[in-house]
């Protein structure tokens, strides 16, 4: 809907396909073609981060800049989360159940959050800035219909990126319709804490 | 006596095969414990090495897993968070100094970047950036799941176990590496419950991480191979050797134990037992060679007295010997020894006083009265005149006179062996036949009496020279059946013959003065000499006896055949009684031969041509004895 309010007469089709270092396709990434013109921004809005079951719900969001993330807590106990990523550093006081709390990522990057009190829960925000954003479907591919031509800047990320604390950035100018294959470094999966399991608290 | 080898005498071999036995069996039994000694300290040296090298994996294990748990509580701690964040070194180098103080085996800690830039460390010097061997393990716990690597570096010239793990903010934000440093302490502390060497080597570079030798001999146990015996500093080691971990196949813990000291015990025992070996095998050859000698002296005392006794003297004086049994048998050998001197004593004695075939007869039969029927000849001999003789003499010199004289009789008598059975005054009676019977008794008599008739000649030579007067002896000897054996009392007795024949035999002796011959053979006795020459002196009835004996005179040479034949046709015509024709030819014969019997015989014719006998059977007959 987004980029049909901004499609201009120039415009283009572009189709990237992201692959890892093994050409295989990366179905968990998330793609942003940023006008370096200024033009085709997101619109804010706000999300939900739930905190269940001593996890993040969901374990990866995306919202564009200047949006609001609420913070409710499902559990019985309380949590602390916290982000040293440097768009948005934040250490929220531990919160009960029924005492949401909400941050607003007025800059945007790769936020990464955690529990002080609970080292395996982790999350990640990807704060974008253009309406051109999407994440990869199964086929590990985005397509952005009527793109406007101009300079973008092609950015790649996904949380198994091996610098997963910024996305990959590429330049890119859009004239016409393009098939792009972008890859990426990934892990295997995302690494963090090992959940203790045995542990209720 | 011979002398009886060293080698050989039966002391000097019981002592050597006793001592030699021990010394056999002590040497063995010392080789034995030194063997077992010896194995017994290699076991315990591989014993010891082994609890070493577990003592030292434990060890390792225990400070890895605390390094490790250090480690993992730093990846997610909330200062170490906060700090990082601060991107402000001099923060986070508190941050992580104030996380030494609590963490007790680390003895530095470093943050890196992903990128692989030291941000910050507690080392204190500055570094730049990260060893060449930091960087291969942040890779490799990099590509690890979880994100941890374990290595052996070195940092600042010294060697380090080293532990990565990530600063997670809440995933991997930087690295987080911390370590200990291998010291000798880290060593010794092991040495300390396993007294075994422990030296951790870097085979790459030779170098020596750590060790528990002193510093002068380190540099041999890098020299390969690492395992096996080895001599370090004069002392022998037996070594073993074990990667550090296997992953660090490079870093050898080479484990080393003394054998020195192990066997130190076992050699100190080893030098006592051969002490102890020495001494008792010394003590023991004396008591053994004491023992052998206390066997032998009394054996080579009874061999010694043995030997003597074999030689005939028996008066050997043989030492009193111990209490034991071989004592015993010394003492019984003495007493033996005495008692066969006493019976030699007697038995000298006994020849003495009685011939030595009767004191064989005494000693060797019981000694009993009574006697056995026995064909004996018997000699009686007789001084002629010797009563007379004594009168006025000195008893000591007619003793004299009698013992030289006796001595030859019964020297003559043995040498053709009769036996003297007594001595009566000048008077000998012998017997031949008893108490052992010959076949040539006759003949023996005959001849000891001429021999008696040949030692007068001599014998009176030396009489005369020693101022005696010659005398002359009167022999007869007849042969017929005695009664033989002891008599006398029960207390006293004597070995003698008795019965008829005895008299005659004494009549026969009495005989010669009056046929002025010096002996008188019986008939039965000159039947029986067939080897003699006899003349024949008369046919005659002795007083006291019924029966009529031809009595003869033997003689050392014969008779010439015209005497013989003479005085055998005298003897005719004097048989017959033609008196005168027989003392014709007695005085021819007296002319011709002068000897006393022709002049008897011409005496008794004339006598009976005067008065002639009444029933002449040619037997002359003997009123007196």
């Amino acid at each position: 809907m987004l980029w049909i309010i901004s499609a201009s007469a120039l415009a283009a089709d572009i189709t990237i396909s992201v692959v890892d270092q093994k050409s295989n396709s990366v179905v968990d990434g998330y793609v942003e073609l940023f006008s370096l013109s200024g033009t085709s921004k997101a619109k804010v809005s706000s999300g939900t981060i739930d905190q269940v079951d001593k996890e993040f719900t969901p374990l990866v969001s995306a919202i564009p800049v200047g949006s609001t993330i609420f913070f409710p807590n499902s559990d019985n106990i309380q949590h602390q989360i916290y982000s040293f990523s440097k768009s948005k550093e934040f250490d929220l006081p531990l919160f009960a159940k029924n005492d949401t709390q909400k941050v607003v990522f007025d800059t945007a990057g790769i936020i990464l959050m955690g529990c002080n009190i609970h080292d395996w829960m982790l999350s990640f925000l990807y704060v974008y800035e253009s309406a051109f954003f999407a994440q990869t479907n199964t086929n590990g591919a985005v397509i952005f219909s009527d793109v406007p031509a101009g300079e973008y800047e092609l950015r790649t990320w996904s949380p198994r990126l091996k610098n997963n604390r910024a996305p990959v950035i590429q330049k890119l100018s859009i004239s016409e319709n393009q098939t792009i294959t972008q890859t990426i470094k990934v892990r295997k999966k995302i690494r963090r804490k090992p959940r203790i399991e045995n542990n209720e608290y | 006596m011979n002398v009886i080898p060293f080698y050989k005498r039966f002391s000097n071999r019981l002592a050597f095969w006793i001592v030699g036995l021990l010394f056999v069996a002590q040497g063995i039994s010392l080789f034995l414990v030194n063997r077992t000694s010896q194995s017994n300290a290699e076991e315990n040296v591989q014993r010891s090495i082994i609890v070493a090298q577990n003592l030292f994996r434990q060890a390792y294990e225990n400070e890895n897993r605390s390094m490790q748990n250090h480690i993992e509580v730093l990846s997610a701690d909330y200062g170490l968070r906060q700090a990082f964040s601060s991107e402000d070194t001099a923060t986070i180098t508190s941050a992580m100094n104030n996380h030494m103080n609590r963490l007790e085996r680390a003895d530095w800690m470093m943050l890196i970047s992903l990128d692989e830039e030291i941000l910050a460390h507690t080392l204190g010097t500055d570094i730049k950036e990260p060893p060449p061997s930091f960087i291969s393990l942040l890779e490799e716990a990099d590509e690890a799941e979880p994100p941890r690597a374990i290595g052996v570096g070195k940092i600042q010239g010294k060697y380090t176990q080293i532990f990565v793990a990530p600063l997670m903010i809440p995933d991997p934000a930087a690295w987080i590496v911390i370590g200990f440093f291998y010291t000798d302490d880290f060593v010794e502390e092991i040495k300390k419950a396993s007294y075994a060497d422990i030296s951790l080597l870097d085979t790459k570079t030779k170098n020596i991480i750590a060790s528990t030798l002193p510093q002068g001999v380190r540099s041999d146990i890098t020299q390969a191979p690492l395992e096996g015996e080895k001599i370090l500093n004069g002392e022998q080691f037996i070594g073993r050797s074990m990667p550090l971990s296997k992953d660090f196949p490079q870093f050898q813990v080479v484990v080393q134990q003394s054998m020195d000291a192990q066997l130190k015990s076992s050699r100190q025992l080893s030098n006592n037992l051969f002490r102890l070996f020495f001494l008792s095998l010394i003590g023991f050859g004396v008591v053994v060679f004491r023992i052998s000698r206390g066997i032998t002296q009394p054996v080579s005392e009874l061999t010694k007295a043995t030997q003597e006794v074999e030689k005939g003297n028996l008066d050997h004086n043989i030492p009193k010997g111990g209490d034991d049994e071989l004592g015993r048998l010394l003492q019984s050998f003495g007493h033996m020894m005495q008692d066969l001197s006493e019976k030699e004593r007697i038995r000298n004695l006994l020849g003495k006083v009685v011939s030595p075939e009767i004191a064989n007869e005494l000693l060797h039969h019981s000694i009993e009265l009574g006697g056995e029927e026995k064909y004996v000849t018997m000699l009686f001999s007789d001084i002629r005149g010797f009563t007379k003789a004594c009168e006025g003499e000195d008893p000591k010199r007619i003793l004299d006179l009698l013992n030289i004289y006796l001595t030859e009789v019964a020297t003559i008598i043995e040498e053709h062996h009769g036996v003297v059975d007594k001595f009566i005054g000048d008077a000998v009676m012998a017997l031949f036949g008893a108490p052992i019977t010959r076949e040539e008794d006759p003949q023996n008599a005959v001849q000891a009496a001429l021999d008696m008739s040949t030692m007068l000649v001599s014998l009176n030579q030396r009489l005369q020279k020693d101022g005696y007067d010659s005398i002359s002896i009167g022999i007869g000897v007849h042969s017929g059946s005695v009664v033989a054996g002891n008599m006398g009392s029960e207390n006293r007795l004597n070995y003698t013959v008795i019965g008829d024949n005895v008299n005659l035999c004494s009549r026969l002796e009495g005989l010669t003065k009056f046929y002025g011959v010096s002996i008188i053979v019986s008939e039965e006795t000159r039947s029986q000499c067939p080897n003699i020459h006899f003349r024949f002196l008369d046919r005659v009835q002795v007083k006291g006896k019924s029966e009529a004996v031809s009595i003869f005179q033997p003689l050392s040479v014969a008779l010439s055949e015209e005497e013989r034949t003479l005085y055998a046709q005298a003897l005719i015509k004097y048989t017959e009684g033609d008196f005168r024709a027989a003392k014709e030819d007695f005085e021819r014969l007296c002319a011709q031969y002068p000897a006393p019997l022709y002049g008897t015989y011409q005496q008794r014719c004339q006598d009976w041509i005067v008065a002639p006998p009444t029933d002449w059977q040619g037997i002359y007959k003997f009123q007196t004895k």
